[in-house]
């Protein structure tokens, strides 16, 4: 056993847990805040869509592609002086959670694109004979019969971004990834980072399997198979 | 009554704009089964869609109750339809929903119109949601209307074909609109499963007296329930006119193959002069044949001989050959004057 691992003890190692998943949730839930609304944005204005805008589906689509292309390390370099202006300051879990928005709203934007694009346009055209004006549509059936979908589309997304912070963990702030990078490897304390390793693993599991639970549970089609649990992401 | 005037739908493509429909003019009557047959691609599919501006037609009118769709504002817009239900081949019923649920779902989105009595005791008119239970009874109500009352928990998915078609039904109806639309409605079914539905839509036009347009390539679909037909060719309207008329006397082409193509088919076989008899109701049941062989002497060859049932009333069709003696063949054309049926010289 190295001396930083005992050094770290429970505690240290349950605060790397911690701080991972926190900054996760955090992300993750304004990126959806966020990401949401912009990838029904991007859905509704399609040409196909409820309401084909061409000119602002082709904007908030380059922007998110732009985003999207950038690899997250870049990403935070280049966001440094931006989160210093906004958050205040460019190290620290703030920041970190900053940057981890930046990077994730887009990705969460086409998430939800994809998966409301799924919802059957026939139901949406049988709405739309009834009445239902596209907000109501937007509400009451894209939402609600994508929900599956939408949840799946959460646990990757989710997962995407704990990597992200592990990552993030480098430059700034703190979790799992910022104890196996900054502190063990200098150290050359290889048991501590295989325990971050492992922890990291635990916790995407549990997400994995806690999410696709959901998402089936919720599902009323009897045919589960036509969720699709992989998902081409970047 | 729904009016299409000169209505014209033209899709713009990559490959160059797609006439979809060509000056199109109908008129439909309130209470009436109006049958819309065509081949697919023929344009139908497009036109039922114009009559609720699901498609905005690229030129003319859609005229209902003497108010023209394509003109007013897009609330009033929503508000109409909710007076047009409309029901699909593929159902599309919200499948994470159960069917109490879908069928509630148009009284979820409308607002509906109430006479209610102020302080002053004055009646007026006001539109509003409707209220939970009130909700509640009317959904029940129309799933007893169509025979599903005891599936109200289950989910789409758990439903066979005509099931779903049948609470599709009940949720066109929910906001008892005046007409109802039916896209293919019974296309993806089975004949029995077919007919039930058929039966349905029969009982609904006459008990509630909703008017019905359907939409169809099936000719069985429009001989068992309705009253008029258009037959719809490459966008434009061959012909139309009531069932029984259109199917005795086919004019165009078009209307010929769709509802006797084995008539056309056999009357190119064989030699000598062949005529198209007509029966119709009154008719149909007198031995005719056997009479032209005793009572006139006449061997005739039949052939093709078919007759439907319309309606109500029998009607048949029948191709035979006269002998190739003059005086026999005229003959043969007095006797059946004589005995009211009607015949045509050309297939």
């Amino acid at each position: 056993m190295s001396k930083l691992f005992v050094q770290l003890g429970a505690e240290g190692f349950l605060l790397g847990v911690w701080e991972t998943l926190y900054m996760t949730a955090a992300a993750t839930a304004v990126a959806y805040l966020i990401g949401l609304p912009l990838g029904i944005l991007l859905c509704v204005t399609d040409k196909n869509g409820l309401k084909p805008i061409a000119w602002l589906n082709k904007i908030v689509g380059l922007i998110v592609n732009i985003f999207r292309s950038i690899p997250f390390i870049i990403l935070i370099v280049a966001l440094i002086p931006v989160a210093r202006a906004v958050v205040g300051t460019s190290i620290g879990n703030g920041a970190m959670i900053f940057m981890l928005i930046v990077a994730a709203a887009p990705y969460v934007a086409r998430m939800v694109e994809s998966s409301v694009k799924e919802v059957d346009r026939g139901v949406v055209e049988a709405a739309r004979s009834m009445g239902a004006s596209n907000f109501q549509i937007i509400r009451k059936v894209l939402l609600p019969e994508a929900k599956p979908s939408l949840i799946v589309g959460g646990v990757i997304s989710t997962v995407t971004i704990l990597g992200y912070s592990a990552m993030a963990g480098t430059i700034a702030g703190g979790g799992l990834g910022a104890l196996a990078v900054t502190q063990a490897r200098p150290s050359n304390a290889q048991d501590v980072i295989w325990l971050c390793v492992a922890l990291i693993v635990i916790i995407v599991q549990v997400v994995q399997e806690l999410g696709m639970y959901l998402a089936r549970a919720t599902d009323k089609r009897i045919r589960r198979s036509r969720i699709k649990k992989i998902k081409n992401s970047k | 009554m729904i009016e299409l005037i000169h209505l014209g739908k033209i899709f713009s493509s990559a490959n160059g704009p797609i006439v979809a429909l060509d000056d199109i003019d109908l008129r439909i009557e309130d209470g009436s089964v109006y049958g819309i047959i065509g081949l697919s691609g023929a344009g139908k599919s497009t036109l039922v869609r114009c009559i609720n501006l699901l498609e905005r037609p690229t030129s003319g009118q859609v005229v209902i109750d003497g108010e023209d769709l394509t003109k007013v504002k897009k609330s009033r817009l929503l508000q109409i339809r909710q007076n047009i239900g409309m029901i699909f081949q593929n159902f599309n019923l919200l499948e994470q929903r159960t069917v109490f649920e879908n069928v509630r779902f148009p009284l979820e989105i409308s607002r509906m119109r109430r006479e209610i009595r102020d302080k002053n005791g004055k009646t007026r008119t006001v539109f509003r949601r409707m209220g939970k239970e009130e909700a509640r009874a009317r959904v029940n109500e129309l799933l007893e209307l169509v025979g599903l009352a005891d599936r109200a928990r289950s989910y789409p998915s758990q439903l066979s074909g005509g099931q779903k078609q049948r609470v599709a039904i009940a949720r066109a109806l929910a906001t008892n609109p005046k007409y109802l639309l039916c896209d293919e409605a019974t296309s993806a079914l089975d004949p029995n499963t077919t007919n039930s539905i058929l039966e349905l839509l029969r009982r609904i036009n006459q008990t509630l007296g909703v008017t019905i347009i359907v939409i169809t390539h099936e000719m069985r679909v429009v001989e068992s329930i309705c009253s008029e037909v258009a037959v719809i060719d490459r966008s434009s309207i061959a012909e139309c006119g009531k069932v029984q008329d259109v199917f005795s006397f086919p004019q165009s082409e078009i209307a010929k193959e769709l509802i006797i193509p084995n008539l056309i088919r056999s009357a190119k076989s064989g030699s000598g002069t062949k005529l198209r008899l007509v029966f119709q109701g009154e008719n149909s049941d007198t031995p005719i044949i056997s009479g032209l062989a005793l009572d006139c002497g006449i061997a005739v060859n039949i052939l093709y001989a078919d007759t439907k049932n319309i309606d109500g009333k029998t009607f048949g069709h029948m191709v035979i050959t006269l002998p190739d003696d003059e005086g026999q063949a005229k003959r043969g054309r007095k006797y059946l004057s004589e005995h009211g049926v009607i015949f045509k010289e050309e297939i």
